[in-house]
Order: C-alpha cells, then sequence, then structure tokens
C-alpha cells in the first residue's frame, strides 16, 4: 500500500511546478489566517457604530464554534481550497501530457494501481490540509477565544472530520475530471467553470434536487455556522444550529466519491493509455 | 522450448481501421524476434496490447503460459516508440519510480547506468538530454531487474548514425546473454543483422513468419543465360534439384533447392552441351524478399 504512495511522492518531491502552487497555498493561508483578527480590527476602527463587529470578533474566534467557522470558510467553494484542486488535475494530466502513465502500467503496474496510488495521493493532500486547518484553528483559538478548556477545545472537532470527508471528495471530483480530459488547461478551465455552472442548475432545478448535486452535496456537510453576523444582526432570528454532522449528508457526499471513483475506474479500463 | 509468448487471434480495430487482424504468433525463449513491417503495419499496436496499454477487441495473448498480469510485466523490459520518462525528475528518479514500480532493488541503478554510459548524467534532468541520451535511458529502464523479455519498438527511430550504431551494439551485447528479444522495426537491414526469427507484418495481418536464416536460404536466386535461351529454358526445368524457373528479359531467374550449388548446376548444363553466356549469383537479402511478401500479398 505504502509502495504506492511512495512512487506518487517520488514523481512530485522534485517538481517545481507542484511546490510552486503548494507554496501559493501555504502563503495565501498564512496571509488569511494572521490577517483575519487585524481585518476585523481594521473594519471596526473604520465603522463607527462597531460593537457588531466587536461582539462578531469575540465570538467568531471561540471554541469550539471555531472548528465549524474555520472548517466552513475553507470548504467555500470559490475559495483557496480551488488550488489543491488544481494541484490534483496537474499531477494528474502530466501523467497523459508526458505519456508516463504507459510508463507506470508497462512495467508493471495495474490499472487500480494507478488509481490507488492517485487516490492515495489525494488522501495525503487531504490529511495536510486538514492538519493546515487545525493548526490554523488552534492557534486562532488559543489566541482569541474566551474559553480555553481542554474539554471546550476538542468537542466539535467533528468538523475537521467533515472537512476531511469534504475535502477529499472535492479532490476525486478533481481527479475525475482531469482524467476525463487529460489536457491540463482545458481540464483546469472545465473545473473552473463547473464552479460557475452548477450554481445556474441549481437555480433551474427544483428545489428538492438542489441538496444532490455534487458541489452542493460537499458543502452542505459543514452548513453556514451559527456564529455568522446573520445571528449578530438580527438577535431575533431562530438560526438553525448544526451541532452534528447529519449521517445523511455525508452518505450523499460519499456516494459521490464512490461515483467517481467508479467512472474513473470504468474510463481507464476502456481507453486505450 | 519454452514459449515465453504466444498470441492467438488477436484484433484491434481503430474505428473502421484494422490495425491489427486475426494475428498469432508463438515467440520461444532465447528468440531474437524481428516484427517487420512498414509503417502502420499494426507493430505497436501489436506490442501495446500485449503490454496491456492497449485494449485488443479480440483475441488473447499469454506471458509464460500465464494469463497476463502486472508480475508477468515486471519480468519484461519495454522500450515503447519514444523513450517516456517525468521530464522534471533526474535520470536517477526517474529509474528510482521504475525500480519502485518493478519491485526491484535500487543498487540495480548503477549498473544499468553504467551499462548505457549515463551514469555521470545521472542527475541531469530528463528533459535536457539528448535523443539518443533518453533512447539509452529507456534502455538502462528496460534492463533494470534483470528481465526476461526484452521490447523494443523502433529502437534506432529518429537517431543519428552513430546513435544507431551504439543502440545496435547494445542490443546485440544484451542478446548474446540469452535474453528473448522482441524488436519491432520496419528497417529490414536492422532485422536482418540483429534477428533469429521474423514475422512480417502488413495492415495489420502476418504475412509470413519463421527464421531468418530459412527465409535467407530460400530466396538465393540465380541468373543464368546463352545464347540459345529457349534451348536452355527446356534443359533447365529438366533438372531435378530446381524449384523455380522464371523468364526475366533474356535472363533465366533459377532458384535452386537446398545443397545444390552453382557449379552443380553448371555442370549439369554442360553435361547437356549448353554453355552459359551469364552466370551470377543473387544472394538475396530479406530486404527483396519482404518486398515480394508484400508485392505477392496485393
Amino acid at each position: 500500500m505504502i509502495r504506492l504512495l511512495k512512487i506518487e511522492l517520488r514523481k512530485i518531491a522534485t517538481y517545481r511546478a507542484f511546490w510552486l502552487i503548494t507554496g501559493l497555498y501555504a502563503f495565501l493561508l498564512a496571509f488569511l489566517i494572521f490577517g483575519i483578527p487585524g481585518l476585523i480590527d481594521y473594519i471596526a476602527e473604520k465603522t463607527p457604530n462597531n460593537t457588531q463587529i466587536r461582539i462578531f470578533k469575540a465570538i467568531v474566534f471561540n471554541f469550539p464554534d471555531i472548528w465549524q467557522n474555520i472548517t466552513f470558510v475553507a470548504s467555500l467553494r470559490y475559495f483557496i481550497k480551488i488550488i489543491i484542486g488544481i494541484i490534483v488535475i496537474i499531477t494528474i494530466t502530466n501523467e497523459f501530457t508526458f505519456q508516463t502513465i504507459r510508463l507506470n502500467i508497462v512495467n508493471g503496474m495495474s490499472r487500480s494501481d494507478f488509481i490507488l496510488s492517485k487516490l492515495q495521493f489525494i488522501i495525503l493532500l487531504s490529511l495536510a490540509s486538514t492538519l493546515i486547518i487545525f493548526l490554523s484553528g488552534l492557534y486562532l483559538g488559543l489566541m482569541y477565544s474566551s474559553a480555553k478548556e481542554f474539554s471546550l477545545i476538542f468537542s466539535k472537532s467533528i468538523f475537521l472530520l467533515a472537512y476531511f470527508i469534504e475535502i477529499s471528495t472535492y479532490l476525486i471530483f478533481a481527479l475525475f475530471i482531469g482524467i476525463l480530459i487529460k489536457k491540463t488547461g482545458f481540464s483546469i478551465i472545465v473545473f473552473m467553470l463547473y464552479l460557475l455552472i452548477e450554481p445556474i442548475i441549481d437555480y433551474k432545478i427544483p428545489d428538492k434536487y438542489c441538496p444532490y448535486l455534487p458541489l452542493n452535496a460537499m458543502n452542505s456537510l459543514i452548513r453556514t455556522p451559527n456564529t455568522s453576523l446573520i445571528k449578530i444582526k438580527s438577535p431575533g432570528f431562530n438560526y438553525d444550529f448544526q451541532e452534528f454532522l447529519a449521517i445523511s449528508d455525508v452518505a450523499i457526499c460519499l456516494g459521490y466519491a464512490a461515483l467517481f471513483i467508479g467512472l474513473i475506474y470504468l474510463i481507464l479500463k476502456k481507453r486505450n493509455l | 522450448m519454452e514459449t515465453v509468448l504466444s498470441i492467438k487471434k488477436l484484433s484491434k480495430r481503430y474505428g473502421r481501421i484494422h490495425a491489427v487482424s486475426n494475428l498469432s504468433l508463438n515467440i520461444e525463449k532465447g528468440n531474437i524476434f524481428g516484427l517487420l513491417g512498414p509503417n502502420g503495419s499494426g507493430k505497436t499496436t501489436t506490442l501495446g496490447i500485449i503490454l496491456d496499454v492497449v485494449n485488443a477487441n479480440n483475441g488473447s495473448y499469454h506471458w509464460f503460459g500465464k494469463n497476463p498480469c502486472k508480475e508477468s510485466r515486471r519480468k519484461i523490459g519495454a522500450i515503447l516508440e519514444q523513450p517516456v520518462f517525468y521530464p522534471y525528475l533526474s535520470a536517477l528518479k526517474n529509474l528510482m519510480i521504475v525500480a519502485d514500480i518493478k519491485k526491484v532493488s535500487y543498487s540495480e541503478i548503477k549498473k544499468v547506468l553504467n551499462t548505457v554510459r549515463l551514469f555521470e548524467r545521472r542527475n541531469s534532468k530528463f528533459k535536457t538530454f539528448s535523443y539518443g541520451m533518453k533512447q539509452r535511458l529507456a534502455i538502462a529502464s528496460a534492463l533494470l531487474g534483470n528481465p526476461e523479455v526484452l521490447i523494443f519498438d523502433e529502437p534506432t527511430n529518429g537517431l543519428d548514425p552513430q546513435g544507431i550504431a551504439e543502440i545496435r551494439d547494445l542490443i546485440l551485447n544484451i542478446a548474446s546473454q540469452g535474453m528473448t528479444i522482441i524488436l519491432a522495426s520496419h528497417l529490414l537491414d536492422e532485422v536482418q543483422k540483429t534477428c533469429t526469427h521474423v514475422a512480417v507484418l502488413k495492415e495489420g495481418k502476418k504475412l509470413f513468419s519463421g527464421n531468418v536464416n530459412d527465409v535467407l536460404n530460400i530466396s538465393d536466386t540465380i541468373e543464368i543465360a546463352s545464347n540459345n535461351l529457349e534451348v536452355l529454358s527446356i534443359a533447365v526445368n529438366e533438372y531435378d534439384k530446381i524449384i523455380s524457373v522464371k523468364k526475366e528479359g533474356n535472363l533465366l531467374i533459377v532458384k535452386l533447392s537446398e545443397g545444390t550449388s552453382t557449379s552443380d548446376l553448371n555442370n549439369y548444363l554442360i553435361s547437356k552441351g549448353i554453355v552459359l553466356s551469364h552466370l551470377s549469383m543473387k544472394k538475396k537479402n530479406l530486404e527483396k524478399h519482404f518486398f515480394e511478401i508484400l508485392k505477392e500479398s496485393k
């Protein structure tokens, strides 16, 4: 098992493009983590009546709700997770551009091995991404949370698991697009375009089907946090708090992951490499 | 004889084009087997199928008497049409990936890099290599793990004369160690110089296959002429060691049965009172035979 991951890591170990994009991701993330508290302060300073913003800052980083807040922001579909999606697309489409998928198969990988090696790589990327979110949350919480009891800190960390499931499914979706299209540039365009297309589909079809669209399904794992501005701005508004993950949401999301993996397998089995 | 590869009634269509049709072959251990045919005759497709990168429409193949699987591919060293590696990785890193896939120890990498004289350049990125070096790295990669079979697809394509000579020497050197080799080529000269067995392909069909030496022996022809071609023709046709006689201009093209020499023929004609005005032996090479086979098949 580890052998396949080792092969996959060797492919990118000295690949400059991979490290550049990963560096960009890390830079943006660090910028956000260290910048957001300051940004909130800055906005508060510029706003004459800033009580709501001050309250917002006081509760948004609170344990344990910070886990929902931070994973919600990290999994926003138009946000930095696109960068990891692009990393996956580049690594898979490279195998077709350089025909190195043939190198792998001819030398003794089965097609399932090849898919498995990519999936392991995705799991590793997702774990790394989740770890970064965890560390960021821990840092922000310890800096700004009013409550710092150990039991509180980890009580809602189930949202980290939700983030892991979501980002894994999202990256498997990226892998699927890369394998389907093969060309790097075109795959990235289709991947980004789908972000715009799904809301249109969402608008056109009856509401009851909307949660079943792939990106909606992924995003609905972590709902809009109860500590959002909505609650603060309208204290009387009875917002539906999300305390636990809904099993049905997880099932739909994992169902999509399984569907994409199945399609990837079928495509590679049928295709002449 | 131990059969390394047996192909049964293999067919592959790309749309309406039959890239390979109903191809059957057996390759025995120790053979240097040439797959000979013009461009587009189905050589690369055939190799693609037996290496599991192309799906056949019909037929089957067996490696080492077993159904094809990834384990059998690890006992095969293959060089595809073009040297394929990760361009941004060094030669060494690329070979480490191949070694990982083949489950071969890294300690073998130094040996194969030395064989192809690339050890000094092991830390250079693949994309900085010249075409000849890329091809040599491909050979090094194929040699990793002491494979039982080596497959070369047009190994000298795109190389300069010096590169061609180098690669051929390498192949002959490897062949002398008793490995089974499958060599696809459109160059008859190459097949003739290196192979023990040959299959001639055209438009995906096998036209001919057999021992290269058999092909060469059968195809020796003799040109003869005398003042009276008709008398000569009658006399030659009566000779019992003749396979075929053909008239071409004012020459007779004669094929003799195996073990019969030109002097045997000349002695016979002298005994019949015929003096030849022209006698020349054409040691026909595979090339002519190849073109003949291609022509006959039309």
